[in-house]
């Protein structure tokens, strides 16, 4: 009993030691908020000698008379629909590549997983001429629209594993007494794969609200910036970066990401536990 | 079989990507129609351009609404200062409506090339001489002598010097936002805390030699054998440029080919491989791993160097970002009896070449209020270095604190000293990062300098000439 408690106690003290290292850059950066522009650099101290709000409120205040909270909207509503687009065309592809018996069934789930492997670069310029044809140029369009056209291989491919998983025998049942396929897709496929969805719906926001290049390439004007775009702009390599204000942002931009880990965390496993790799 | 069906996709991807490649050839031609059709409206351009000029001057109603879009590079700081420009510019101007697309420095570049490979490129942009050479190529960019014959944009007060500045092979593509010139800044704080003699306004190779040995033994004396004398510029082609030119050559010549010897590569590294081993300059882990350092985290800001090579411009941000060192302003080293090595840079306002005909002459008015209205020349002072326009200098001078009148006084210095030089070919950035890597083997001693420089002279030879066709 008592060796038991020795190993726990040395297990967690290893575990916590492990946390913290992954953790400090996390930790010296919100210390870092409150200290003055001069002080991150030149101070030695981990937490700040005379702590100020200053770096929030010079965050806060944007970029270009656009507040901070602007870019933080622009971010959350460009997310929220692609998420809703993601959901929405993925778990169709999904449910088709895994219980519909089409033809070329294989092929195309083969042709989907070769998307994946290609680079975000080889299709940038082409992209963008397409788009700029469209005049989509400078809206959140050529961002969100995409999502409903089941365009992100990963995740139909993480939900056609997932949904391979639920056995067939549930969805006949619903069949013999005479739903249609669509109804059997609505009602019972969908309900089933929930953790699936959450997960894909969780990963979807993380990526857009982390996602820099595309954003920085298809928004132009301040107004539209969102977070990640809004926070490089502090940064120049050729003039004075305001990197109190940087890293005060940082830390605003870090909560929703936060409290989603938090609040979402056993869906993320088990989706992926599920679904996932093991297949 | 299914295998044989699942391995078509790969298939399909090759060809495609081939395809892709082999379709450059028709996209080529359709833009150099497109150049040609561009061409021609722009012959009819100065007409409308001046009609409209005639009928704004006639009413003051404006007789139809433009939007152009702008855009630059820099700090929050800087946008702010820009966007009240073009805010002034609208008060002034109320039928254009000017779109502000500010981006930071290197994510600048990466944008613009996207942009212009779709011919999507903002009407009125920032443009750097180190990258212009392959837009200019590309025909991506408006030749402003139009403009300025229709008296859009007015030339008065500029001296021919800094016109040039933006001209290539004879045609102005570009107008300077300010000019300025490569200096060395010098702590003198930490020289006098040492007991040496820092180096004078004009000094000399020698003179690094010499000084940089003294400070090495002070160094070392005063235990501080992690601090150096200056940083180790041997892989910065801009310093190299400055050597070549005082050897009487130019990297590049006037007609975009290489313009340097092989004597020019070698006695540079030759010269900086001596400073390294004499402790002049640091060593190659120490360069390396301080090399994409911000400025606060810098080896000057560490006080690892007492002496760095940075565009004037910037004294100001060194100034008011080490408030504790005491700074001052001296030339990049010369060649005893040689010739000159500074030239006026500086980056540059350019229009695109894709944008609609009333646009370019929207941009063309936004361009001549910024470098050429006391109204923006009071805010935008010395931003990008000295203005062009030195008769509105009034306008400025009043606003400028200690550093900036520093500044002023170098580049007026400067501007007396200096010769113009030539343009950087199509492939300049190429050649810059084959300096890099060449230079770093050789501080790194994985390469001599001999076969270094050898490397150096053939490939970026090649590379020039790849560019031309």
């Amino acid at each position: 009993m008592t060796k038991r408690r020795v190993n726990s106690i040395i297990f967690h003290v290893l575990i916590i030691l492990f946390g913290f290292t992954m953790l400090y850059p996390l930790l010296w950066m919100l210390m870092a908020s409150f200290k003055t522009n001069q002080e991150i650099f030149a101070g030695v101290n981990f937490f700040p000698e005379n702590p100020t709000l200053g770096n929030y409120a010079s965050g806060f205040k944007g970029v270009s008379g656009y507040s901070f909270f602007r870019f933080i909207g622009n971010s959350f509503l460009l997310a929220a629909v692609c998420i809703v687009g993601n959901i929405a065309s993925c778990s169709m592809a999904a449910f088709a590549f895994a219980k519909l018996d089409f033809r070329l069934n294989k092929f195309l789930f083969s042709v989907m997983m070769v998307t994946l492997m290609l680079p975000f670069h080889v299709r940038l310029i082409p992209q963008y001429i397409v788009f700029n044809g469209m005049g989509w140029i400078d809206t959140f369009l050529p961002l969100a629209v995409p999502k409903f056209f089941a365009t992100e291989g990963f995740f139909i491919f993480l939900l056609t594993q997932y949904m391979r998983g639920i056995s067939n025998e549930l969805l006949e049942a619903p069949r013999i007494d005479g739903c249609s396929t669509w109804q059997i897709f609505l009602y019972f496929m969908l309900p089933l794969s929930l953790p699936g969805l959450m997960t894909i719906g969780i990963f979807t926001f993380i990526w857009t609200w982390n996602d820099f290049f595309s954003q920085m390439i298809y928004i132009s004007n301040p107004i539209r910036f969102t977070v990640s775009v809004a926070l490089r702009m502090f940064v120049d390599t050729t003039g004075q970066s305001t990197w109190g204000a940087l890293f005060a942002m940082s830390c605003v931009s870090l909560v929703p990401l936060f409290a989603l880990f938090i609040g979402f965390q056993r869906y993320l496993i088990e989706g992926i536990a599920a679904g996932g790799i093991k297949g | 079989m299914k295998r044989m069906l699942s391995s078509i996709p790969a298939l399909i991807i090759c060809l495609s990507l081939a395809v892709g490649c082999a379709g450059n050839s028709p996209a080529q031609t359709n833009s150099s129609q497109s150049a040609a059709a561009q061409s021609e409206s722009a012959a009819l351009q100065p007409a409308e351009q001046s009609a409209s000029a005639v009928a704004e001057s006639e009413s003051a109603q404006p007789v139809e609404n433009v939007e152009i879009r702008a855009a630059w590079w820099g700090d929050t700081g800087r946008n702010d200062l820009y966007q009240q420009i073009t805010g002034r510019f609208e008060a002034d101007n109320p039928d254009v409506k000017v779109i502000c697309e500010p981006v930071s420095w290197t994510d600048y570049w990466d944008k613009l090339a996207v942009q212009t490979s779709s011919n999507n490129a903002p009407d009125f942009m920032g443009m750097h001489p180190q990258y212009a050479a392959d837009y200019i190529g590309r025909g991506k960019i408006e030749p402003l002598q139009q403009y300025i014959d229709s008296g859009a944009l007015n030339m008065e007060g500029w001296p021919e010097g800094v016109i040039n500045t933006g001209s290539v092979n004879g045609t102005l593509y570009m107008l300077a936002m300010g000019v300025t010139f490569s200096s060395v800044f010098v702590n003198d704080g930490l020289f006098e805390q040492l007991g040496v003699t820092k180096p004078g306004f004009d000094w000399n190779w020698d003179d690094m030699k010499t000084i940089g040995t003294d400070t090495r033994a002070k160094l070392d004396a005063a235990g501080m054998d992690s601090s150096w004398f200056m940083a180790d510029l041997s892989n910065n082609l801009n310093s190299w440029r400055y050597f070549v030119r005082q050897n009487g050559h130019e990297i590049y010549t006037a007609d975009g080919e290489i313009g340097f010897t092989l004597e020019d590569v070698t006695d540079w590294w030759t010269m900086y491989t001596e400073f390294r081993q004499l402790g002049i300059v640091p060593d190659a882990a120490t360069t390396t791993e301080y090399s994409t350092a911000t400025l606060e985290d810098s080896l000057f800001s560490r006080d690892k160097v007492l002496a760095i090579l940075v565009p004037v411009n910037q004294f100001k941000l060194y100034s008011t970002t080490f408030p504790d060192k005491k700074l001052s302003i001296i030339r990049n080293p010369s060649a005893a009896g040689k010739a000159v090595g500074e030239f006026p840079e500086g980056a540059h306002f350019a229009i695109s070449s894709a944008s609609a005909p009333e646009k370019k002459a929207a941009a063309a008015r936004l361009m001549n209020f910024w470098i050429n209205s006391a109204a923006s020349l009071e805010l935008f002072g010395l931003d990008q270095g000295v203005p062009g326009n030195t008769s509105l200098s009034d306008s400025y001078m009043p606003n400028l604190d200690e550093y900036q009148l520093q500044i002023y006084d170098f580049v007026e210095k400067l501007s007396e000293i200096g010769t113009p030089s030539t343009f950087p070919a199509a492939g300049a950035t190429e050649v810059d990062a084959l300096f890099k890597s060449i230079a770093e083997s050789i501080s790194f001693e994985q390469t001599t300098v001999e076969d270094g420089a050898q490397q150096f002279f053939e490939q970026a030879k090649t590379i020039v000439a790849d560019n031309k066709s």
